[in-house]
């Protein structure tokens, strides 16, 4: 079966409209009865008004709520973590989005960097454990509202990238930079969105995602399938998709498809704008920044596996160590310290 | 040294400590605690609180004339994954409760020279009464008062005269069903039965796997993040490593302690009473007699 995804034309008068519209093309909400607990990720990653380009419109966020309440009574959380100019309680504030606490009863902004924090286990391609906030735990339906924006160092930024701002801690956040297909995939398979939304009313193009322009591109972008929509949402902007190398990792992983999709109310052709990237000089300096970061933090981790291999072999000595452990364990001791990452 | 004494008694009429950590063979509790409420002064006992009841009933009638405070040490208590797990029963995370078994394979005896094997199980009474009172106690804290019991013990090793294996089946009023199995087994590998040290809820919405000695515990319930992942999620409460399994339990130890000296200082109760030892005491009890007797105990 084909991923479908629905374009729908918005400004910001009918985001609420558009929003609603996109959501019925693609049976949106068909999985959404008996679900007791809902999350609602914008992307808020700076304390910056969807017009210029920054954040989710609040206003699709509205009219989410809206359908859902439309189907169900159940809790709704609108979540988000603190960014590095504000905090999201302080973000959430400025953009409007308490308001929507005061219209909708079961609605709550709930900043994350704030919960309780677990560490799960996940043996994912690059984190062997996750810190994630206990109210995402009991979190059974996630709605991901994402942004129209370019990326400096990774083309474009959607539904998958906005999954970033569920690591929880800021300094970890800059951390990850060089691994970043294999970290969206662990993000995006542990919270996999059931519904994936993007705002592209407003776009940002250049030094996306927060030193960008503003650009208008007026869709709103809907699919059950995450790398879908990116792929759609990307293709509208004039990028390939197949050029985004987290996009083709995800898909490699079963997270969704960038070709075999079906898109209904506007095509492509239609809305589809050109943004503009930013200077090959300085995308190439971001990919050897990248590749810095990746290399250098594959070399401490060598050399941590290093100095434990030195202190296992002259406290019990290797045979003692092959007694305690086959070689499939020790291989697997020796991946997880060299190339896993403890959130 | 400021101060040395040859007899507890001496050290306990000095005047010179306010509280005690009293870890002396279980048959000897009784003596030591009593002596140390005769002379005002606190005690932290170690577990079971006694070999029987009598005697418990003697260190609280004495804890409770002195007025002083009286907690024993279950320590597992204090565990964060068993305290989250307990938080999740409360705030009904898998529904309500039906089936826990708890489960727990520790060295025990075995673990000494053979020759010391016979004196060092009898010493810890066997093995329900040393493992298993950790779990009675995690039990009835999770899940209340229980009804009935119901109980088999063997003996593996011939010199060995106590239950080195016991399966107890537990009653609560609640309505829920509890096992608990424990055993002595010269198992010295901890991955290997990393799985046999766990305490297993199961409710009518989900389930909760809790590692007996910490950190972590496994989560699913049908409306949760983990119904839509692979099924089963292994968390760890915050600041706990999941590879340093003991990191936690040296933790819990601390809180034991911790919590003792707050109840002392502030003069509240502690989060272990006396009282609380005593009924897993008396569970443990009815288990052995359950056996005896080839029939099930009554609680109630």
């Amino acid at each position: 079966m084909r991923s479908l995804v629905s374009i729908v034309r918005a400004e910001e008068e009918t985001a609420k409209s558009a929003t609603q519209k996109s959501i019925e093309l693609i049976d949106g909400f068909s999985d959404l009865i008996g679900k007791k607990s809902i999350s609602i990720k914008p992307n808020l990653c700076r304390p910056c008004s969807s017009q210029a380009g920054y954040t989710t419109d609040p206003a699709i966020v509205e009219a989410v709520i809206e359908n859902i309440n439309r189907i169900s009574q159940c809790n709704i959380q609108v979540v988000e973590t603190n960014n590095s100019e504000a905090s999201a309680d302080e973000t959430f504030r400025r953009l409007g989005y308490l308001d929507l606490e005061k219209k909708y009863p079961n609605v709550k902004c709930n900043n994350l960097s704030k919960d309780e924090k677990l560490r799960v286990s996940l043996d994912g391609k690059i984190f062997r454990t996750l810190a994630v906030p206990e109210s995402m735990v009991f979190s059974d339906y996630i709605i991901n509202v994402a942004k129209l924006k370019m990326h400096a160092d990774y083309y474009y930024t959607g539904v998958l990238k906005n999954a970033y701002g569920f690591v929880l801690s800021r300094e970890r956040r800059l951390q990850y930079h060089g691994f970043m297909h294999e970290v969206l995939t662990d993000l995006n398979t542990f919270y996999k969105p059931d519904l994936s939304l993007i705002d592209g009313i407003m776009g940002m193009e250049g030094f996306g995602p927060v030193e960008g322009k503003p650009k208008h591109i007026g869709v709103v972008i809907a699919s059950k399938d995450p790398v879908a929509a990116d792929s759609v949402a990307a293709e509208i902007v004039g990028i390939k998709p197949s050029k985004i190398k987290y996009l083709r990792y995800a898909e490699k992983n079963g997270l969704g498809r960038i070709n075999d999709i079906e898109v209904v109310g506007c095509g492509i052709e239609e809305v589809r704008t050109k943004f503009d990237f930013i200077p090959l000089k300085w995308y190439l300096l971001g990919r050897i920044s990248m590749s810095l970061q990746r290399t250098s933090r594959r070399l401490s981790s060598l050399g941590r596996l290093l100095g434990l291999t030195r202190s296992a072999m002259s406290t019990i000595g290797y045979s003692e160590l092959r007694n305690r452990l086959s070689m499939s364990e020790m291989l697997r001791l020796a991946r997880n310290t060299a190339f896993r990452i403890e959130d | 040294m400021k101060h040395a004494f040859e007899d507890y008694q001496e050290l306990l009429r000095s005047g010179l400590v306010q509280a005690v950590s009293v870890c002396v063979p279980t048959k000897l509790h009784s003596q030591v605690v009593v002596e140390a409420a005769k002379n005002g002064v606190h005690v932290l006992c170690e577990k079971p609180l006694a070999l029987d009841l009598e005697e418990a009933d003697k260190m609280l009638k004495a804890a409770s004339s002195a007025g002083i405070k009286l907690s024993v040490g279950y320590n597992l208590r204090f565990l964060p994954n068993h305290l989250k797990v307990k938080e999740y029963i409360e705030n009904s995370r898998i529904g309500k409760p039906i089936f826990a078994k708890a489960q727990l394979i520790a060295t025990g005896p075995y673990g000494v020279p053979d020759a010391q094997i016979a004196r060092e199980a009898e010493k810890r009474v066997g093995c329900l009464f040393d493992l298993g009172a950790h779990l009675a106690d995690l039990m009835i804290w999770m899940f209340g008062k229980p009804s009935y019991v119901s109980a088999y013990f063997s003996a593996h090793v011939p010199e060995v005269k106590v239950d080195d294996s016991a399966l107890t089946s537990i009653c609560f009023e609640s309505g829920l069903m509890g096992e608990i199995s424990v055993a002595w087994a010269p198992i010295f590998n901890y991955s290997a039965i990393e799985t046999s040290r766990q305490i297993q809820v199961t409710g009518t919405r989900g389930i909760l796997e809790s590692d007996i000695f910490g950190p972590s515990f496994q989560f699913y319930s049908t409306d949760s993040l983990s119904c839509k992942i692979k099924g089963k999620i292994k968390l760890t409460p915050g600041k706990f490593d999941p590879k340093i399994p003991f990191q936690a339990l040296s933790w819990s130890y601390k809180r034991e302690i911790d919590d003792f000296l707050e109840s002392v200082a502030r003069n509240k109760t502690p989060s272990i009473t006396g009282e609380d030892a005593r009924e897993s005491l008396r569970l443990i009890l009815a288990a052995y007699d359950s056996y005896r007797n080839k029939s099930t105990v009554s609680l109630s």
